[in-house]
């Protein structure tokens, strides 16, 4: 039977009609026989649902975007289709839509706006730093367990300092050096994230 | 004890392998061996030669390629990538190289080109003198004793320490330390979000250093009356050992500036809540 990586590796063109008839009767007897494959192509066609729902208003940042893709390499000749850039893609703007409506949901309506909004490169940032945790999330069990510890202890290190950052600025707004340091926190984040979108599997 | 040592050579002793292929003096080598150790020297020929010994029976050396490039890479059974081996490499010293491991010990001597170092959690070191260099680790230390004229290093939570070097550092972490020993340096750019880092490595009159940490602890050294303009700033930290009448008041926190001679290089610090400690000179 076919192993569980290539079957993953198929399900995007699956859902995309794009296999070769062999490819797509292989693949049809692994998941008759596979239930944790079966998981992953409900989970990836929920997912589409989900993004043909969203308003056609919402987009990832693009130019952000083309740089986080060129960094998550594949790690086969076919990249499983939560490796795939535009199910990340999606996946980000599933993200960005899901906070957008909370955020709505939560706000008061007849409270006037306050000038608090985070300035848009925070924004940007966050939504890369979804993206690629997301992308990591995907493949944890690829990894070694000991490797995915110390990612986490340090991205908590990581997250610590950005909260440290916004804590400072509440108190000192004016301080050009505090901003600075949120963002450079910010982007050694997302190099993390991508260095650990990087790893062989097992290591 | 004897005992023990009378077994070690065992772990590797029954697989030995050896193996060369003709390399060009600018050649692109690049080397995978998952764990064990991978050591690369230099050497006159126009050859790759490696020796050493395979860990498992089913392990498999791939060489592959002559000339202009070239890959070697330790295969398991399966075909995977989880083979491992003891290999000693021998290149010629201006080739370019890509090396990478998981958890092996990854040691370069004597190189020229440009290298890419890489590993998960081995230790990276680096002698000699590679015109540019970058090393890239998790937890795995990376150390350089070369006079690399140009060194990119980046770990999550491994230590960087700089023994030797030359020209541009820049070098990153997340909760490792950085020490920074070497020079004297062009450009330094140093950052850590935990980490404690010390600098003592001289710059050049020209030279310029910025140095960022986020709780963790700078330390400069002496730089032996070096003329430089010094800008320490911390949020929540100290400055130690500056006198007071240096202290600046510009904004929330702890700065303090001054000139030395015609000022000419300038030093950088920057903290959130990490201590900046100058020691006496």
């Amino acid at each position: 039977m076919m192993p569980c990586d290539t079957a993953i590796a198929l399900l995007d063109d699956y859902v995309d009609e794009a296999l070769t008839p062999a490819e797509r009767a292989a693949l049809q007897a692994h998941l008759a026989a596979c239930p944790a494959c079966r998981a992953e192509l409900a989970a990836l066609h929920a997912l589409l649902a989900e993004a043909a729902a969203l308003p056609a208003g919402i987009e990832p940042p693009r130019d952000l975007w083309a740089g986080i893709a060129a960094q998550i390499q594949p790690t086969a000749a076919r990249r499983p289709w939560y490796a795939r850039p535009h199910v990340l893609a999606l996946a980000a703007v599933l993200l960005i839509g899901a906070t957008a409506a909370v955020t709505h949901l939560l706000e008061p309506a007849p409270a006037p706006r306050v000038a608090e909004a985070p300035v848009p490169w925070e924004v940007e940032l966050e939504q890369a730093n979804a993206a690629l945790a997301l992308a990591l999330d995907a493949r944890r069990a690829d990894l070694d367990p000991t490797t995915v510890a110390i990612l986490d202890e340090n991205l908590h290190i990581i997250d610590q300092a950005i909260q440290d950052c916004r804590i400072a600025l509440e108190t000192d707004p004016a301080n050009p050096r505090l901003e600075a340091s949120l963002r450079a926190t910010w982007e050694q984040r997302i190099r993390v994230l991508e260095r650990a979108n990087r790893l062989p599997s097992d290591s | 004890m004897i005992a023990i040592f009378a077994l070690l050579p065992c772990a590797f002793a029954a697989h030995p392998v050896d193996r060369s292929a003709e390399a060009a003096p600018d050649a692109t080598v690049s080397l995978e061996n998952t764990c064990g150790s991978l050591s690369v020297a230099a050497w006159d020929k126009p050859l790759l030669q490696v020796s050493g010994n395979l860990e498992e029976d089913d392990d498999v050396l791939v060489l592959t390629g002559s000339g202009a490039r070239l890959h070697l890479e330790v295969k398991d059974s399966h075909g995977g990538d989880t083979g491992c081996a003891a290999l000693l490499v021998r290149l010629p010293a201006g080739v370019r190289l890509e090396a990478e491991t998981v958890s092996a010990t990854l040691e370069v001597a004597g190189l020229t080109g440009t290298l890419d170092l890489d590993t998960v959690s081995g230790n990276l070191r680096l002698q000699g003198t590679p015109g540019a260099a970058t090393l890239e680790s998790v937890s795995g230390e990376i150390e350089i004793r070369g006079a690399a004229s140009s060194l990119d290093l980046e770990t999550v939570s491994g230590n960087i320490t700089v023994g030797k070097a030359l020209g541009r550092l820049d070098a990153e972490t997340v909760s490792g330390d950085l020490t920074i020993e070497g020079g004297p340096f062009d450009r330094i750019e140093l950052s850590t979000v935990s980490g404690d880092v010390l600098l003592s490595g001289p710059l050049t009159p020209s030279g310029r250093a910025e140095i960022s940490a986020h709780s963790g602890d700078v330390t400069l050294r002496p730089l032996h009356g070096l003329p430089a303009t010094y800008d320490l700033s911390t949020f929540s930290g100290d400055v130690i050992g500056a006198p007071s009448s240096l202290r600046i008041k510009d904004f929330t926190g702890n700065r303090v500036r001054w000139t030395e001679g015609t000022g000419t290089a300038t030093v950088e610090v920057e903290t959130h809540s990490g201590d900046i400690n100058i020691e006496a000179q």
